[in-house]
């Protein structure tokens, strides 16, 4: 029986998160390269740290597969959710026998460079590791904050070839009976760097006016002291 | 803690490690601000701290922060700190004290237990409210994009991880996270240490007092 969990480790939640939607896209993909899914269901970490909640992690636990879906912070796992693996990482030691999860995890970026993501599937690996988890492989995906607005290009469309691929290999890796390695990947949708980042600047600008703000205002120093 | 500025030609003086010469400046007496921001809950950090607290005793402008007894909102992704109110997050806690002692300090030292090669969960969460201290656009540093500077000084930062049975890939992975740091949020010198066992305390030397000065590339 393979009992899949789908983790978002947004903070931003199942409404407009990057990684929302990428577990979406996975989950469309599974389904259609064939029927590896037997039991689904989705967890998004509470953003509120502080206090542990046993369903969550019995919901953690009571699983075969993980695919986790995070943005990027500060060039490794946000902090809410470095947090909720660490109760996780304590419960399952606490447990007599840990049986086995196989675990996926995609990092989306800001940034148009899918490596910025290395150390935090680095993270995750070490996570696993130390957590009697099989770590499967990782998928790094740059220019992750319009993944919404571009989330009307179609996966099959050439501009998301190496983003489909990526998320085939998971379908792949699931059906496959050896234990290979597919090394992690490294994709973005095709889109040149530099309008991405022209616009980029535009969007910021066009996002402030509409708080009211000039561009000027963006370059405040409120936590100076004199 | 009193530096004492010379101007140039007072480079003879260099060997003494006491002194920090500016080009251009004359003689006078720069306040120094260092900040030590730590997240130690154990035994092991709990060790480190009494170690700090008795190197750095009588050292002016010295500021220990506990993050263990602040509780802090972790960020919730909303730029609001980027393009509503540039520079402020919209949470009002002790995440945004810190940080604004971050930025006026001229030395700031994160000591924590090193937690998967990365950051414990409540430095984390302290470093990803720091986003405010970028600004949203784009530069190339190193051949990456990165975030330009909100404000033009940065203190220099020291990362200090420690952790009792650490394997090779935590402490490779954890220097990387120090490099990023640095070029993300600092971009001026840094360093990045790991303390394993006693042996190792000494390495938290170099953050203030006399040995420091020669660090701030
Ligand atoms: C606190 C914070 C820190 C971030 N740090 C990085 C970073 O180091 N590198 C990067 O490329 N993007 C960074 N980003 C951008 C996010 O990774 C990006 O917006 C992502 O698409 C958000 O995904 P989500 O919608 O699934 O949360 C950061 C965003 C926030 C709010």
């Amino acid at each position: 029986m393979n009992r899949f969990l789908y983790i978002n480790g947004s903070p931003r939640g199942e409404k407009g998160s990057s990684s929302a939607l990428i577990l979406e896209d996975i989950r469309e993909i599974l389904k259609q390269e064939g029927g590896t899914e037997e039991q689904v269901q989705s967890l998004t970490l509470p953003r509120k740290t502080g206090s542990s909640d046993s369903a969550i992690l019995k919901k953690m636990e009571e699983s075969d597969v993980w695919i986790l879906a995070l943005p990027l912070y500060i060039d490794v796992l946000p902090g809410h959710l470095t947090w909720w693996l660490r109760e996780y990482q304590t419960f399952r030691e606490a447990l007599p026998d840990k049986k086995n999860i196989r675990v996926y995890g995609v990092v989306n970026c800001g940034f148009p460079e899918a490596v910025q993501n290395a150390d935090a599937l680095r993270v995750l690996k070490l996570f696993c590791r130390k957590s009697g988890l099989e770590w499967r492989f990782g998928i790094g995906l740059g220019m992750g904050e319009p993944y919404k607005q571009m989330h009307g290009i179609p996966l099959q469309s050439g501009m998301k070839k190496e983003i489909l691929n990526s998320y085939k290999a998971i379908a792949a890796d699931l059906q496959k009976k050896d234990t290979s390695d597919f090394g992690d990947f490294y994709v973005r949708i095709r889109y040149p760097k530099f309008l991405y980042k022209i616009q980029g600047a535009f969007g910021w600008v066009f996002r402030a006016r509409q708080n009211g703000l000039k561009k000027r205002d963006l370059y405040a120093r409120p936590l100076l002291e004199a | 803690m009193k530096v004492y500025v010379h101007l140039m030609f007072t480079v003879s003086t260099l060997a003494d490690a006491a002194l920090k010469p500016v080009q251009g400046a004359a003689e006078g007496v720069i306040e120094m601000k260092y900040t030590i921001i730590h997240d130690c809950p154990d035994p092991m950090g709990q060790d480190i701290l009494r170690y700090m607290q008795d190197s750095f005793k009588g050292i002016e402008g010295l500021q220990f922060i506990d993050l263990q007894s602040h509780p802090m909102e972790p960020c919730t992704g909303c730029f609001n700190c980027w393009l509503k109110t540039p520079g402020l997050c919209i949470f009002h806690d002790a995440a945004a004290d810190i940080v604004k002692e971050i930025v006026n300090s001229d030395r700031v030292l994160f000591l924590n237990p090193l937690t998967w090669g990365a950051y414990s969960p409540q430095l984390k969460i302290l470093l990803d409210r720091s986003l405010c201290r970028v600004l949203p656009f784009f530069e190339t540093h190193k051949g990456e994009t990165h975030h330009p500077s909100r404000y033009e000084k940065s203190p220099i930062p020291f990362l200090a991880g420690y952790g009792a049975d650490l394997d090779q890939d935590e402490m490779e992975l954890f220097k990387s996270t120090g490099q990023n740091l640095n070029d993300n949020l600092h971009k001026t010198g840094m360093e990045t240490v790991i303390i394993r066992n006693r042996d190792d305390f000494h390495l938290l030397d170099s953050f203030a007092g006399t040995k420091s000065m020669g660090g701030a590339a």
